[in-house]
């Protein structure tokens, strides 16, 4: 792959806040300010690596809630009953919605475990200082920021319901625990996705050899 | 644009380096397994106790749908349903709530509850909509129990309803079932919770459970009787009607009273009664008290039943108990014996007088009775029905009879019955009638006549001879004779022409002879076909079957 030089290689850098570009100075170990904003300035995203794991951690860890609670609970004259994720994809396959179901399925239990997943994946290679599929580790990362905020689907879904369905007797929609922690999932993968910085995945192409990049 | 040329790239502006951050970043993950244990430990918390059921079928039953509710409340969802190893029942895994884990005890009952109309009552709508749900009851037993047998139909009464249960002892169960209710004074009182023949198959146990504020009217003394429907009763009293309520009239019902004067201190809690067919027969005296008389009578019972009443001068002071053939082999002879209960109360006069009366003195009091002309007879209690009863009255004209009182029970001396009595009278009459022989009198007269008849005419014959012979005087004799003679040949025309078969008196005489014959013939027949067949003074005679 032919190499480009890199603003870091050329001894710049660029404020996150106003963009401003500016020289590097010597002190690495000091604190770096925007000579434009006073915005704190950093030549990667700070503890990118260490933020974004604990992020993936913390979903990872309510995902199983989020799946195992019921998500919602429906009060009606036919009885009340609780639903969790999974069952609400079962109770939509077997009423022969199929393209529900999988849309459901995919939104709400597939796109957040594969996001889990795919930044978890991200962090380890960027640890490990790969240098093998840059290119497609950077696709994935744009694939897994665009489709973040779409994951918060079965929350438009509930919100909306337990708004409009509310017939008090006849018919009411809660909010389940799951909603919570699945709410939180999908927050949680979000914000890891953005302190992941896919500057890091290019990063061992250009200095071979040297130590990590830090702060 | 002022300024052509830009100016130069500033470099980064340097501070002093800061103090060692804690990276916060890592609080995230930790309240987020708090957050995730703080949930699964809730979830675990609430989740209660496992239950095995045992069901016949799994009717209903779904996994992850089908409720368990205990008053009405939600306590569990049955989360798998599978046929037993052995294939005869279904067992239903549920998953219970934390609150139910204490009410899942020794004799808590588990039952399916699913729509269900009976004649008395529609239940279980609600399952209509919301689908068949298992109901519960909590038991009282302190002891856990987590697998259960589950009823196959709901309880009637739930176990938290303050009352009692009783047994009754019935013949038949007549439209009783379970959820029967129970009145007292026509207010529902209790319901008919089960029901089963005894062993012996002769009789049937039929629990009862009476609520709280009406289970102590139940006391030893109470009465139980089956309320079911319309009572009719046609008995020789007439045509009696009672009715406990509307609803049991469609659906069954069964009711209990306290006959005045009874315990008033409430029965134990499974006491047995006996359940009566009627009221009249549950409000009765009880039969203990009752003194047992032996009738013997001659005549046909037909009309008579068990439970007829014994009647004096028009108070009943006992009913019929038994009816029965009595042959007596020695005299090739078959009576019929009526067993009457009489109840000495009845007959209690104002002085008390057979109260403290000794036996001795009580039996010399009987023979009095029965010396003055004591009898039973039967009569006729109603002439459209033809339904018999006993009477008691004194009939002066009676026989001498005595009392058997080694016989056990004594035998009372019997009279014959009114109608009998005049059925036998007019036939006693219609053979006197009969055996009187009017032909041959009239046969005697007429013979006695035809002599005389010849002798005037030989006597005329010669007064005519003597008539040429005499003399004047003679002839004035002779004629005078002669007119005597057309006298008495006159006489004897009147007498003959009264004397022939076909004269007017002797047929009126005849005819009504005759007639009444008939008569006693056909009041014989009447009487026969009567007692025979006592509707037919409603519905005609009856047809005559080939
Ligand atoms: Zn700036």
């Amino acid at each position: 792959m032919k190499r480009h030089l890199t603003a870091r290689e050329a001894g710049l850098m660029s404020c996150h806040v106003c963009g401003q570009l500016a020289h590097i100075p010597a002190d690495r170990a000091a604190l770096l300010r925007c000579p434009r904003c006073r915005a704190p300035m950093h030549l990667r995203k700070p503890a990118s690596v260490s933020t974004t794991w604990a992020l993936i951690i913390a979903a990872a860890v309510l995902f199983v809630p989020a799946n195992l609670l019921p998500m919602m609970t429906t009060s009606s004259l036919l009885g009340r009953q609780q639903d969790t994720i999974m069952s609400g994809v079962v109770f939509l396959w077997q009423s022969g919605s199929w393209p529900l179901a999988a849309v459901v399925f995919f939104a709400s239990i597939m796109v957040p475990l594969l996001k889990i997943i795919a930044l978890a994946w991200l962090t380890v290679t960027v640890q490990r200082r790969s240098r093998r599929s840059v290119m497609q580790r950077t696709r994935l990362y744009r694939i897994v920021e665009f489709v973040g905020r779409w994951s918060m689907l079965d929350i438009y879904v509930i919100t909306i319901l337990v708004a409009l369905v509310n017939f008090r007797g006849l018919a009411t929609i809660e909010a389940g625990p799951a909603a919570i922690a699945f709410g939180a999932v999908v927050v949680l993968t979000m914000f890891a996705a953005m302190s992941f910085d896919p500057r890091l995945i290019w990063d061992p192409l250009t200095e071979s050899g040297k130590p990590a990049t830090h702060v | 644009m002022s300024d052509p040329t830009p100016p130069a790239l500033p470099t980064a502006v340097v501070d002093p380096p800061r103090r060692f951050r804690i990276p916060l970043v890592w609080v995230i993950p930790i309240v987020a397994a708090l957050i995730g244990l703080f949930l699964a430990g809730r979830t675990w918390y609430e989740q209660g106790p496992v239950v095995t059921l045992q069901f016949r079928t799994g009717a209903g039953l779904e996994p992850g749908k089908t409720r368990i509710k205990y008053k009405d409340v939600d306590v569990g969802q049955i989360s798998t349903v599978r046929l037993a190893k052995d294939g005869s029942h279904v067992v239903a895994t549920a998953q219970m709530a934390r609150e139910a884990a204490p009410l899942l005890v020794e004799d808590t009952r588990f039952w399916v509850v699913s729509a269900k109309v009976s004649g008395s009552a529609v239940s279980g709508l609600d399952t209509l909509l919301s689908g068949t749900y298992v109901g519960m009851d909590a038991g009282k037993s302190s002891e856990a129990r987590r697998d259960f047998v589950g009823l196959e139909d709901a309880p009637v009464v739930s176990l938290g309803v303050p009352g009692r249960s009783f047994a009754l002892h019935a013949d038949t169960l007549g439209s009783i079932d379970v959820g029967t209710p129970v009145y007292f004074r026509r207010i529902q009182a209790g319901q008919v919770t089960a029901f089963k023949l005894d062993d012996a198959g002769q009789h049937l146990d039929i629990q009862v459970f009476i609520k709280a504020p009406y289970d102590r009217f139940v006391t030893i003394d109470t009465r139980f009787w089956n309320a079911s429907g319309i009572d009719l009763k046609l008995g020789a009293e007439g045509l009696q009607l009672n009715t406990e309520s509307a609803t049991a009239i469609l659906a069954g019902g069964l009711a209990f009273e306290t006959p005045p004067g009874g315990d008033t201190e409430a029965a134990p809690a499974g006491q047995d009664f006996r359940l009566f067919p009627t009221r009249a027969e549950a409000l009765k005296q009880p039969s203990s008290n009752a003194q047992i008389w032996q009738l013997r009578f001659t005549e046909t019972l037909r009309g008579l039943s068990v439970g007829a009443p014994v009647d004096f001068r028009g108070i009943q002071i006992g009913e019929v108990i038994s009816i029965s053939p009595d042959v007596d082999v020695d005299a090739a002879d078959v009576g019929l014996q009526v067993d009457i209960a009489v109840f000495p109360e009845r007959m209690q006069s104002r002085r008390d007088a057979t109260q403290d009366m000794s036996e001795a003195d009580f039996r010399a009091f009987v023979d009095r009775l029965i010396k003055r002309g004591l009898r039973a007879q039967l009569r006729n209690g109603n002439l459209v029905t033809g339904q018999l009863y006993v009477a008691m009255d004194f009939f002066p004209n009676a026989g001498t009879a005595k009392i058997d009182w080694a016989g056990q029970p004594p035998q009372l001396p019997t009279q014959r019955g009114s109608l009998d009595e005049l059925q036998a009278t007019l036939s006693r009459i219609a053979a006197k009638l009969d055996r009187l022989p009017l032909d041959d009198i009239a046969a005697e007269t007429r013979r006695a006549i035809a002599g005389l008849a010849s002798a005037v005419e030989r006597t005329e014959a010669l007064m005519q001879r003597l008539d040429g012979l005499a003399s004047n005087e003679v002839r004035a004799a002779v004629a005078e004779t002669q007119q005597t003679m057309a006298e008495a040949r006159a006489a004897v025309a009147d007498g003959r022409r009264l004397l022939a078969s076909d004269a007017p008196l002797q047929q009126d005489l005849r005819d009504s002879l005759q007639e009444l014959s008939r008569a006693a013939q056909s009041l014989r027949h009447l009487t026969d076909m009567l007692e025979r067949n006592p509707e037919a003074l409603l519905r005609g005679k009856p047809e005559e079957k080939p």
